[in-house]
């Protein structure tokens, strides 16, 4: 389940008790997302109210852009919620998709796939050694994913991480990005196989609402934005059929992102999945 | 709605014929006058005839009449005819098919205007929606490319665009040496008396002969003396037919505003699949259905159709590609026989697998398959390619499939026993205690090799073969065990290293010493010594890793070795110390057991290794005793550009194989039989490295 931390109508008691009913319901993870430039909180922040009233699901950054924030502050951060939630922190990063967000973090997008590989080596030497903020909880530090289907994208997660987190899509380009993480997985020299979390949107029942907030959020992206509003989950067959579509591509975590801040939103999808 | 169409093609008209149907206005623009045309023949293969049939009945009642209809391919190479058949292919000729979509146009009350070229600045004044079906030079695309974002990019082989009297039943491809090279036919029935044919070189081969300072007679005089043979007496025919450059064509986006682009105005895929005027119905078909569906909106249509067309669009313009890159390269593949020729073309494009093969011209695919069994092989029956068996000096490998260990130590060899592969291969072992790529690496030496022993002969017992990877890892050495990243230095613990240039691996990373001939002498006599371990441990293979940006890898590209000695600068020097060694592991080697060599052939990276200098290091291998080439990519730099697509290291493979003419073992998302199966049985590959995941699914719940 994702938390309602990017759409219009969103207050502070409505994220405690989303949280707070996620925990109690069919979820194993709570995600978040990333954006600064747009109303919309602070993925890290808020997952670390939601630690304080859960206990049980995972809490998950679907993503934070990693190069806009230091990486010492990030590794403090991360490693701040992960005590928090004694340990049920997982770390998604990525460059993101927006230059406005690098623009009012007064940051140089150009460099910045460079500035994710290296923030990624370093934030996890920084857990170990602990040259600034706490221990986490989980040994060696969280899970870290890495978003982004590019090949170099994909290098940086083999390379560099736990994990592999999709931006979101059919069943069948999930599983196709699954492969290409699996690729770069096995010429990095890794053993085993990449974690792998991916992403959907849903609005039952206030179709239209959820449709504005896509269209608005996704903007940047020109037409693009109609095809991902058009792209909602809008029904609880839809909703079971991206979750096997998903499952049968070997997807391991799947967070659904709700686009109406709404608590009965919540309600009708773990209805919807609780089955 | 008030609806104007540019352009009165097939994309345009088709377009128009099924939009009244939504009880719309609609009126085409063409700027040529009724009944001119300048093509020959259009093919649609049965499965689009067959959706054309749910789309407009009419149409394909009307279609389906005056079109010819054929099920076999001929190939004519080296003085030999290959049939194959169960294909399935139709086509009209274009001018029939404008002539039947004008008249259903009419028949529908579509205003058809000839000689009147619309306005791009303001097309259809008043219209609610513009479709701009006005070819691959589209003038309304080009006024609006800062919208369109079109990009085209030019293929490197020459084409025209012939027809003839002769009447063919195939779709016939015909390869003749002419004095400059190889020239191509690519030819086609279109009616019961007139065929396609087009005639396609490569950019050397036109000049070479001439064509090129040629008018339009005597090109097609020289095309019909070169293809005598299988003209038999029919002429050429020209329609205004010049020698033409193929561009395909890609656009960020198919509307802005009230435009939206159909066909070839919004997409081109290279003729050698011959998708462009099905590519183009189809369009015309989801446009129109995606404004049935959304009819009060006509953002959320053109979204709806973008999401339907543009992936499938995508795919058609992936398998074009590598149809065209086919041809551009076919000459390499001439000393194919002829079957196996034949089944090679017939899979270019990636579209057709093994699998499909196999229904569509079961005596063709065993024909195929027989040539490369050995021993029991019937003219009916014969092992589908993935279990026939190779080999190579006395080693017979019993089938084509590679396993890799899921980890370095002998351990995760013997877990490979039993899952049935022909080949077992270890990961990169160590020939030194300094070439480990971390503490827990494992070293080939005098006390590992019983280790070794056991896990070889559970292997044998399975019935599978065992390799071993021998391995130093240079820059790369010395890092943690690699269990949540790879390349993290062991800090304080870690041992000096070695490398062909003092260059980090890593922004973070240690430097290397550069090693000197006193260095390279040491590690060519370990490899040596690691090769005896290797005979002893009773390995069937031993392969030298000159890949992953290790040691030996870091030689060979210009990103790791900037050298300046006999070792360093053009690909004869920067593969001597690599050579060396290679030789060394030969001599320590057994002569009865294949030696195979891990090669990197690209960097990922435009100032890295190329393709070219990668075949010649390969001649050098396979010369200096090399049996088998595992070809690899990446590995020299941890910021690269890979490209992980399926089967995204066949292609280089391929090349190597029949450029440097050196048996090959692709790898890279290679993940099922089919895909072994089509690459073994068109000699683009000779093992391959299988990546089983979807064979390790739990089926059982």
């Amino acid at each position: 389940m994702g938390l309602p931390t990017t759409t219009p109508g969103t207050d502070g008691n409505l994220v405690i008790e989303w949280a707070r009913r996620a925990d109690a319901g069919p979820f194993s993870s709570l995600g978040v997302v990333d954006r600064v430039a747009y109303p919309s909180l602070e993925p890290i922040a808020a997952l670390s109210a939601a630690a304080a009233v859960t206990d049980n699901v995972r809490l998950v950054t679907m993503v934070v852009i990693g190069p806009l924030r230091s990486p010492a502050l990030l590794a403090q951060q991360a490693a701040t919620l992960d005590l928090l939630s004694e340990g049920r922190l997982t770390l998604g990063l990525s460059i993101g998709a927006r230059h406005d967000d690098y623009d009012v973090c007064g940051i140089d997008p150009r460099r910045r796939g460079e500035i994710l590989s290296d923030q990624l080596a370093e934030i996890r030497q920084i857990w170990e050694d602990g040259t600034a903020g706490p221990t986490p909880n989980q040994p060696g530090g969280p899970d870290v994913l890495v978003g982004g289907s590019g090949g170099p994208a994909m290098q940086r997660m083999a390379r560099s991480s736990d994990g592999f987190v999709h931006g979101g899509g059919p069943p069948r380009a999930f599983a196709a990005a699954a492969e290409r993480a699996r690729s770069a997985w096995i010429e990095a020299g890794r053993p085993g196989s990449p974690q792998l979390w991916g992403q959907a949107y849903f609005a039952l029942g206030d179709v239209e609402r959820g449709a504005a907030y896509l269209r608005d959020y996704y903007a940047f992206t020109g037409g693009f934005a109609e095809r991902i509003a058009a792209a909602n989950l809008t029904t609880p067959n839809a909703v079971l059929d991206l979750v096997r579509g998903y499952r049968d591509a070997g997807c391991h975590h799947l967070v659904l992102l709700p686009t109406v801040s709404d608590l009965d939103q919540l309600e009708r999808l773990s209805e919807v999945v609780g089955q | 709605m008030k609806i104007g169409v540019a352009g009165g093609g097939p994309a345009g008209l088709f377009f128009a014929a099924l939009s009244t149907d939504g009880g719309h206005q609609v009126s085409v623009s063409e700027r040529n006058p009724r009944g001119a045309t300048y093509g020959w023949g259009v093919v649609f293969s049965e499965g689009t005839l067959g959706e054309l049939a749910r789309i407009d009945p009419e149409v394909h009642r009307v279609i389906d009449d005056r079109a010819v209809r054929w099920s076999a391919i001929e190939v004519r190479v080296s003085g030999r005819v290959v049939h194959s058949t169960g294909h399935g292919f139709s086509a009209i000729s274009r001018r029939s098919l404008l002539e039947v979509l004008q008249e259903v146009c009419t028949r529908r009350s579509v205003e058809l205007r000839f000689e009147d070229e619309v306005e791009p600045t303001d097309p259809f004044p008043g219209a609610d929606l513009v479709v701009a079906a006005d070819g691959v030079r589209s003038r309304i695309r080009t006024l609006h490319r800062d919208a369109f974002r079109p990009e085209l990019r030019p293929h490197s082989t020459r084409y025209v665009w012939y027809g003839t009297t002769l009447p063919l039943d195939a779709f016939t491809f015909v390869f003749e040496d002419t004095p400059a090279g190889l020239m191509q036919v690519h030819a086609y029935p279109f009616d019961h008396a007139n065929s396609t044919f087009i005639v396609e070189c490569t950019e050397e081969v036109w000049r070479g002969n001439g064509l090129d300072r040629m008018d339009e007679e005597e090109s097609l005089s020289f095309c019909e003396k070169v293809f005598a043979d299988v003209l038999d007496g029919h002429r050429l025919l020209s329609n205004r037919s010049e020698w033409l450059q193929f561009a395909t064509l890609r656009c960020r986006t198919w509307h802005h505003g009230r435009v939206a682009l159909v066909g070839d105005a919004a997409h081109t895929a290279h003729f050698s699949i011959g998708s462009g005027t099905k590519l183009a119905m189809e369009d015309a078909a989801s446009l129109c259905r995606a404004l049935g569906e959304h009819p009060d909106d006509l953002a959320a249509a053109f979204a709806d159709y973008e999401a339907e067309r543009m992936p499938a669009v995508d795919r058609f313009q992936q398998a074009a590609l590598e149809s065209s890159r086919y041809f551009e390269e076919v000459a390499r593949y001439l000393h194919l026989d002829p079957v196996r020729f034949t089944y090679n073309l017939l899979t270019r494009s990636g579209r057709v697998a093994h699998s499909a093969m196999v229904q569509r011209d079961p005596a063709l695919t065993v024909a195929a398959s027989r040539s490369l069994a050995e021993g029991h092989a019937g003219t009916i029956v014969a092992a589908p390619p993935h279990l026939s068996p190779f080999t190579s000096r006395s080693v017979r490998i019993p089938n084509r499939v590679a396993l890799a260990a899921p980890g370095h130590a002998p351990a995760d060899l013997e877990a490979l026993a039993g899952a049935g592969a022909g080949l077992c291969l270890t990961h990169e072992v160590a020939v030194s205690a300094e070439g480990r790529i971390s503490p827990d690496s494992p070293v080939l030496d005098e006390v590992s090799v019983e280790a070794w022993r056991a896990a070889v002969d559970a292997v044998h017992r399975a019935g599978s073969l065992a390799g071993i990877v021998l391995s130093h890892a240079g820059r790369r050495a010395a890092t943690r065990p690699r269990a949540r990243g790879s390349d993290i230095s062991l800090g304080d613990e870690a041992w000096p290293l070695v490398a062909a240039s003092p260059l980090a691996f890593t922004r973070r990373g240690r430097v290397p010493a550069e090693i000197d001939e006193e260095g390279m002498t040491r590690i060519r006599q370990a490899f040596a010594e690691a090769a005896a371990h290797a005979a002893k441990s009773g390995f069937d293979l031993v392969s030298v890793d000159l890949g992953g940006g290790y040691l030996l890898g870091g030689f060979l590209s210009p990103l790791s070795n900037i050298r300046t000695d006999r070792y360093g600068g053009d690909m004869s020097n920067r593969l001597r110390f690599p050579l060396d060694v290679v030789e060394a592991v030969r001599a320590g080697w057994r002569d009865d057991r294949p030696m195979a060599v891990r090669l990197t052939v690209t960097d990922w990276h435009q100032s890295g290794i190329s393709l070219d200098e990668s075949v010649t290091a390969a001649v050098g291998l396979r010369q200096a005793g090399t049996d088998l080439i595992e070809v690899a990519g990446g590995g020299a730099l941890p910021d690269a550009a890979p490209d992980y697509r399926r089967l995204y290291l066949a292609g280089h493979a391929d090349r190597i194989k029949h450029e440097a003419r050196v048996p090959v073992m692709a790898r890279g998302a290679i993940t099922t039989f089919d895909q072994i199966d089509t690459l073994v049985a068109a000699d683009r590959a000779d093992l391959c490295l299988l990546d089983p995941w979807r064979y390790r699914r739990t089926f059982i719940l």
